[in-house]
């Protein structure tokens, strides 16, 4: 971050003493002294907690006394069948999202554009973007109102046309599918505004110079729109690719259930049910470490790729 | 600028444009629209009819049964409290680090950004946090809900940037008047950024109104659990209404009429969303704004 000393001493370019400095600011320090109270207090010192990743926990012993194991954990970690399926399952998941949800978006702002009546925009925009702003425990609970197998509406209108009716929920076969449309219905919308601020921001000349020139509305798409969305879609790219192995917890949490767990299991899920439900503190927290340290590997891997490939990246 | 030669094809693209959006549209309310249905109907149309556009008896009598159960109401007090008092708790601490912040001349600036940053890769992961506020002794209590809000670094990073776009003339005089940097804080910097506070403070209730996780983490009482928790047990876990009257005062109260869980739990998903709807106008104007300033400038 490029800083510029603003000296505010009189005396000409000469910086004042540090000290004399920090205390002339010492309001400010008090000002920051809360937060910072509070992301060492519920950031910073729950870290220390990452060492149970090589114990063994004891409860009576506490986190501090209990046994160093070394890497045991992990070795068990990367033996064990169902982690090896948890982790297929999470990132599976992720790249499926990438492949089906990543893409509505953008292909949503892009029709949304092309929308020539205000009144009628809005109207579309008001509504694809509500349920961006509902939990979802609450979309979980519409979800199984409308797909439920004996009461939905949606089977109750197959059975009324003479189809068969169809298990959407407890269905390992539907689940995915389950998860990416859900996941459209929810986030798509919102999505779009990231994409149309980029698309507000093009220069109106660049269209009515193309009109002149004869690109009809989809070659003006492919070559004024799209480009111009390509930083926005690049950077939301490196932070999906940078959480390949959370998987959307809230979501699948809420909808999974034991007839879907062989497929909808992710690493987030199997640490709070062998964690918090079963009390494994130690393994989990080995679980929860590899999960943060392999994101963080990708996050900073895919900024790479992309500045090698000559786009800017975020970092 | 469209006006140019319109042809044939265009006028078509327009009008299929205008039918995909609506029908969209529909897509998007219609799940919406049959939860309410469900939760103003009784179980023998909710079986009977297929699809129901419009109750034949429109009955409140899930919404009635919902409201008669102490723990459900208790529930909704409980949510309201964590809203209110998290959202302050929030705004409060974030506002004070990003002011604090915005000043360049800051001696150990760079030093404390990083430390707000680091936080945003990395993290304890769940379990440490969660036994660390065992040890801390927050378990059942609302702290546990608030206290660990702290610092959003997104909300942070946005705040900072607002406050380094503010003419800085105002505050320079009231200094020379001898006010010190709180001072002119609370004065003159908190008034002229309503919007900012307006905008985040939506952002905290709504994410707070809807938060699930911790309470089901750290409020296992169940007489302490706010809404968003008692609506997950019942949709998802399946553990009927909460706290349920006994039987004979069910019948005095409701008759012989049963209630059904479809029922129940989509009026408590109703009971849940009105209050997102109810400020929804205001969201979307404000939520906006935010996230492009969070992406111009962040």
């Amino acid at each position: 971050m490029a800083e510029e000393q603003v000296v505010l001493d009189p005396g000409v370019g000469r910086r004042p003493p540090r000290l004399k400095s920090v205390w002339s600011h010492r309001y400010l320090y008090l000002m920051a002294i809360p937060g910072f109270v509070s992301v060492i207090l519920f950031v910073y010192v729950p870290l220390y907690g990452l060492q149970l990743a090589f114990k063994r926990f004891r409860l009576i012993d506490g986190i501090w006394a209990s046994p160093w194991i070394g890497l045991h954990h992990f070795r068990i970690l990367l033996s064990s069948a169902s982690f090896l399926q948890v982790l297929r399952n999470t990132i599976e998941i992720s790249i499926g999202r990438l492949i089906f949800t990543f893409p509505a978006p953008i292909l949503l702002a892009l029709l949304l554009n092309e929308l020539r009546n205000r009144t009628f925009k809005r109207t579309v925009q008001s509504i694809l973007y509500l349920p961006h702003f509902l939990s979802w425990v609450i979309m979980a609970g519409i979800i199984f109102n409308v797909l439920s197998l004996r009461t939905g509406v949606v089977n109750n209108v197959l059975a009324e046309i003479g189809l068969p009716r169809i298990m959407f929920l407890g269905n390992p076969r539907a689940f995915r599918p389950l998860i990416y449309g859900s996941a459209i219905w929810k986030s798509a919308g919102w999505g779009t505004i990231i994409y149309l601020a980029a698309i507000a921001g093009i220069d109106p000349q660049l269209y009515e110079s193309a009109i002149i020139d004869g690109a009809n509305r989809l070659r003006r798409a492919l070559h004024i729109t799209i480009p111009s969305m390509a930083y926005a879609i690049v950077i939301l790219l490196i932070l999906n690719i940078g959480n390949m192995l959370d998987a959307g917890f809230d979501q699948i949490f809420n909808l999974i259930n034991p007839a879907t767990q062989s497929v909808g299991d992710i690493i987030d899920t199997y640490v709070y049910r062998l964690g918090i439900a079963e009390g494994r503190y130690d393994f989990t927290t080995a679980v929860g470490l590899f999960k943060n340290v392999f994101n963080c590997l990708l996050l900073f891997g895919a900024n790479r790729l992309v500045k090698v490939f000559g786009h800017e990246g975020f970092i | 600028m469209g006006r140019l030669a319109r042809g044939r094809g265009e006028t078509i693209f327009d009008a299929a444009l205008v039918v995909f959006f609506v029908a969209l549209s529909f897509l998007m309310i219609f799940p919406f629209w049959t939860v309410l249905m469900t939760s103003l109907v009784n179980i023998g149309e909710f079986t009977r009819r297929p699809v129901i556009w419009w109750p034949r008896d429109l009955t409140p009598l899930s919404y009635q049964y919902l409201f008669s159960t102490p723990r459900f109401v208790r529930s909704i007090g409980i949510s309201v409290y964590i809203t209110a008092l998290g959202t302050l708790w929030g705004l409060f601490l974030t506002s004070q680090v990003a002011y604090a912040l915005s000043k360049k001349t800051l001696p150990g600036r760079n030093f404390l950004l990083i430390v707000l940053t680091f936080t945003m890769f990395f993290s304890g992961g769940l379990i440490p946090v969660y036994l660390w506020i065992r040890t801390l002794g927050l378990m059942n209590t609302y702290w546990a809900l608030i206290l660990p809000i702290g610092v959003n670094v997104w909300n942070f990073i946005v705040m900072k940037a607002f406050f380094n776009q503010l003419p800085q003339s105002l505050e320079e005089s009231a200094k020379m008047d001898g006010a010190n940097d709180i001072v002119v804080f609370w004065r003159i910097v908190v008034p002229l950024s309503k919007p900012l506070f307006a905008t985040f403070g939506l952002f905290y209730s709504v994410a707070l109104w809807n938060s699930w996780f911790p309470p089901l983490l750290y409020i296992t009482d169940r007489d302490r659990q706010p809404l968003a928790l008692v609506l997950r047990q019942m949709v998802v876990s399946q553990i009927g209404p909460p706290g349920e009257i006994d039987q004979a005062r069910r019948a005095a109260r409701f008759g012989t009429m049963d209630m059904f869980l479809e029922g129940l739990n989509a009026a408590a998903v109703i009971v849940a969303t009105i209050p997102i709807l109810c400020i929804y106008p205001w969201l979307q104007k404000y939520f906006a704004k935010g996230v492009m300033l969070g992406s111009v400038k962040g």
